[in-house]
């Protein structure tokens, strides 16, 4: 297992957008209303927000990060480096950190990045961004994490459309020699699972010219290959494996006491999911941060979203927390943060 | 209650009261009423609560009947 510990590097600020259009899954057509009653109950999820096909990823991301400078009065010309996590880029190429460095009118000298993570696209990027920051002794940077997920599923899936949703989220990071804010890092990947979330078309191995390319193997019974695919039950069943025992680890390995826990915060895939590892965890209910119910699973941003929609929890206070990201890859990675005075935003709507 | 009575009691108990006594050793899981992926989640949990065995995607799909899925469990454990 990959382990790192930092201990000069701070979250400044965090700022979240969500599109304007909601989804309701009371309302969602081709469902009986049981169906719809059983997927609000058990998934915790009751509205999302959803991206018309023009805005993207770097759309949500601009605007969120554009939010953050103001709010917390960083100059474009201090950020010495951006990293932009997705899995739903504008373009296969160039990334997405390449094309907004200019629209962000940040300096030539900016070192910018992508990283292609969905549901621990916060926990990776920030191990991302902190090593980087602390061996480049850079002093200021953003992640942007941000995805338009619901781009990417068919509309008649009745297992994903009612859970994902779409937002794009901006942190502002400093390093600073002079501060001291321990931060711990455990990441894990299990490749062998990784067609447990997949969207097959579109790389390489699958590349689709012009008129599509359908006549590739398939080997799930419902899966489309120009769209998500997810195994439910599998990623059920690595949730309920991997995630407490990783979490439990690095609590092991850097003595961290529960008690002195103030806030944890998971990846928003489903309410009983998270319910459950926190039982494990022996975490109690009003420890455990969520979004799920007005926002859903915005992959790449639910942690930060979470963050942003319990801005007044976390807003100007002296915070320890435990994150946990975990899907596809299968991926998983857990950070001690301590979120000290942060400037964390409310959720903003995007203005078209 | 033995092993096997305890195993149904818990299944029976992730369905809604009125459909649990229909529910027997021999009843096939995916014709139970109100069956549903989301189903499959609830029972997921109750069971690794229970056993402390996580159920996979291949788990549910080699069984037919409950007494099947108590059979699985049964041989994880061991």
């Amino acid at each position: 297992m990959a382990s790192l510990s930092f201990e000069h590097c701070i979250i400044k600020g965090i700022s979240t957008v969500v599109p304007r259009q909601i989804e309701m899954n009371a309302s969602l057509e081709g469902f009986t209303e049981e169906e719809k009653r059983a997927i609000i109950q058990t998934t915790g999820i009751e509205k999302r927000r959803i991206a018309p096909a023009h805005i993207t990823s770097s759309d949500l991301g601009v605007c969120a990060a554009k939010h953050l400078m103001e709010s917390i009065g960083w100059e474009k010309s201090d950020i010495e480096i951006l990293v932009f996590v997705t899995q739903t880029p504008d373009y296969l190429i160039p990334a997405n950190s390449m094309h907004i460095q200019h629209r962000l009118g940040l300096s030539e000298n900016t070192l910018c990045l992508d990283i292609n993570q969905g549901c621990a696209a916060f926990v990776y990027g920030l191990s991302v961004m902190y090593g980087m920051m602390t061996s480049g002794k850079l002093n200021k940077g953003i992640l942007i994490t941000s995805d338009t997920i619901t781009h990417t599923i068919h509309p008649k899936d009745k297992s994903l459309r009612p859970i994902f949703a779409d937002a794009g989220s901006a942190i502002a990071i400093e390093y600073n020699h002079s501060v001291k804010s321990p931060s711990y890092f455990e990441l894990k990947v299990d490749g062998s699972r990784f067609d447990k979330i997949i969207l097959r078309n579109g790389g390489f191995r699958n590349f689709v010219i012009k008129n599509g390319n359908e006549n590739i193997s398939i080997p799930h019974q419902n899966e489309i290959a120009s769209c998500l695919y997810m195994n439910g039950q599998d990623i059920f069943h690595f949730g309920l494996r991997e995630i407490a025992p990783q979490i439990q680890e690095l609590m092991n390995k850097h003595a961290i006491d529960s008690d002195s826990i103030n806030y944890w915060i998971f990846h928003q895939a489903n309410k009983l999911l998270n319910d459950t590892i926190a039982r494990k965890l022996q975490i109690p209910e009003n420890k455990l941060l969520y979004s799920l119910q007005e926002y859903g699973n915005t992959s790449c941003a639910t942690i930060p979203v979470t963050l942003s929609n319990n801005y007044e929890l976390i807003n100007g206070k002296e915070l320890k927390t435990i994150v946990s990201g975990f899907g596809v890859g299968l991926s998983w990675g857990t950070a001690y943060l301590e979120l000290n005075n942060i400037n964390c935003q409310p959720i903003i709507t995007y203005e078209d | 209650m033995g092993p096997e009575a305890d195993f149904l009691a818990l299944i029976q108990q992730q369905f809604p009261e009125e459909i649990r006594h229909n529910i027997s050793f021999n009843s096939k899981i995916r014709e139970l009423k109100g069956w549903s992926s989301l189903q499959a989640l609830i029972i997921t949990v109750a069971i690794d609560e229970k056993y402390g065995i996580p159920l996979s995607d291949e788990d549910f799909r080699s069984v037919t009947t409950i007494h099947d899925l108590f059979t699985t469990i049964q041989n994880k454990i061991k």
